[in-house]
């Protein structure tokens, strides 16, 4: 014999019908803003140090990099124990000049100041502002650089210059050669739609 | 019961919609997989003795090192730097960042060598390579080739006690193919092995960012020649962008590993040290 449901037995069943709603609407219905969000973490990043007849560049290929077109958010971040200057004692040296194993990231989370077209062909400048975080110091700056629409993803360049001293960053000496204060900054990256 | 389950419901419920709305936060921060091995010492070379360090792959490293007389010469000999000075000029070569090798030549005995040095274990502040130097005595004396060989193996396993503690044992073999016995100034004939056993023993203390103070015990196991005494090294780092500076003194003249062992005849216990300092410079091959 069925025992009829309680008051209680259907209001729990009710808020069990609203959860599982609520996951498929998550699973298998994306909202538009996955739809608009690109992502990688193959990216590339470089410096470009200059001491007198001794200039030098260090990269990484893991920049982690993430803009969500609807929400209208740009997030980027590095480990920076993975800059490859070319010389291991001299990736050391930038380690503790940096202080890494306190401050183990680079990172920007910021907003497109432009309005950009997914649907545009060819490459588009924009602007992008934002709290950029070295060295345990953050400071909100403005970055130029462009976006590429194409079937192989949404590819971002960007440059800009870094003043150590903004960051506390005491440049490191090579000898008696000081490191100069301006490093010029270059990323390159290929995002891929947000699956 | 039926309240419990509505509260679950609804903070599920809950949970579901803030994994929505965080989709658009910022990401969570990750290191990356690809983290920088953690150097015990500061050259590949604490003194005498080799150390678990490797050089990067593609890097070039010029070493200059240089042992002056001991230092009980008094003024007159300038504290020993107006005696014989035994100097050694070496390039070594990281051909990957686990495998290094080097070359390098010795006033005393005009001693050629070439050593390599591999990685065998890093793991939880352990470090443990194998180090390996075979020597030619060059000097002209009509014997073989053969005769003027000497080895030396070890294996170097270091370990990180605290941030600025790190120590290492370095158990060592050495062979020399040809020991005639030694006419010892001031002691008459004396036995020369060709097989001696050692056990290398090392500090380092790492005071500031940029000094380290490095000390070294090389003890001889087993039978030893005649004449002939353990060698004992203690100094400091200096690191410069590019350099590293080593200023030590040490009880041994001699540079390679297996001559230290088998050839240092100056009694450590008498307190009888000289000066000695090593030059460091990489350069990259790689960019």
């Amino acid at each position: 014999m069925t025992e009829l449901p309680t008051t209680d037995g259907l209001r729990v069943r009710w808020y069990l019908a609203l959860l599982v709603a609520a996951w498929v609407w998550i699973i298998l219905i994306p909202p538009q803003a996955e739809a608009q969000a690109w992502y990688a973490e193959t990216g590339h990043v470089e410096f470009l140090s200059n001491v007198p007849l001794h200039d030098f560049i260090g990269t990484s290929d893991v920049l982690t990099g993430r803009i969500d077109l609807a929400e209208n958010t740009v997030d980027f971040f590095v480990d920076l124990n993975t800059l490859d200057t070319g010389i291991g004692k001299r990736d050391k040296d930038m380690r503790k000049t940096l202080e890494t194993d306190d401050y183990p990231f680079a990172e920007f989370f910021g907003t497109l100041l432009t309005a950009v077209d997914p649907a545009a062909e060819g490459p588009q400048p924009v602007e992008v502002e934002g709290d950029f975080t070295i060295h345990g110091i953050t400071r909100t700056i403005q970055v130029p650089g462009q976006l590429t629409f194409s079937e192989e993803g949404l590819r971002i360049e960007a440059s800009w210059t870094l003043l150590l001293e903004d960051y506390e960053i005491q440049p490191p000496r090579l000898l008696f050669l000081k490191v100069d204060e301006e490093q010029a900054i270059t990323i390159d990256i290929l995002l891929t739609p947000e699956s | 019961m039926t309240r419990t389950s509505r509260l679950t419901a609804f903070a599920l419920f809950v949970a579901a919609l803030v994994t929505v709305s965080s989709a658009s936060a910022q990401m969570q921060r990750t290191r990356s997989a690809q983290q920088p091995v953690d150097e015990l010492f500061w050259s590949h070379a604490i003194i005498v003795l080799p150390s678990t360090t490797q050089l990067g792959k593609g890097d070039l490293d010029f070493t200059i090192h240089h042992t002056f007389g001991p230092v009980s010469s008094g003024l007159n000999d300038l504290f020993g730097l107006d005696l014989a000075a035994n100097i050694r000029f070496g390039l070594d070569y990281g051909v990957t960042d686990q495998v290094m090798v080097g070359v390098g030549r010795s006033r005393f005995d005009k001693i050629l060598d070439f050593r390599a040095k591999a990685n065998l274990l890093q793991r939880d502040g352990w470090q443990v390579a194998g180090y390996y130097n075979a020597a030619a005595e060059t000097t002209e004396d009509g014997r073989d080739l053969a005769d003027r060989m000497s080895y030396h193996g070890s294996v170097l396993i270091g370990k990180r006690v605290t941030d600025q503690l790190t120590i290492q044992l370095a158990p060592g073999f050495s062979r020399f193919v040809y020991a005639p016995d030694q006419d010892v100034f001031g002691q008459g004939i004396q036995t020369s092995l060709n097989n001696h056993y050692s056990l290398g023993t090392a500090v380092r203390y790492e005071a500031r960012e940029n000094v380290s103070f490095i000390a070294e015990m090389i003890t001889r196991v087993g039978d030893v020649s005649g004449g002939t005494y353990n060698v004992g090294s203690f100094g400091v780092d200096l690191e410069t962008g590019g350099h590293v500076f080593q200023m030590f003194f040490t009880s041994s003249q001699w540079i390679t590993p297996q001559h230290a062992v088998a050839w240092s005849r100056t009694p450590m216990a008498d307190g009888d040290f000289g000066w000695g300092f090593n030059v460091h410079r990489v350069f990259g091959t790689g960019r």
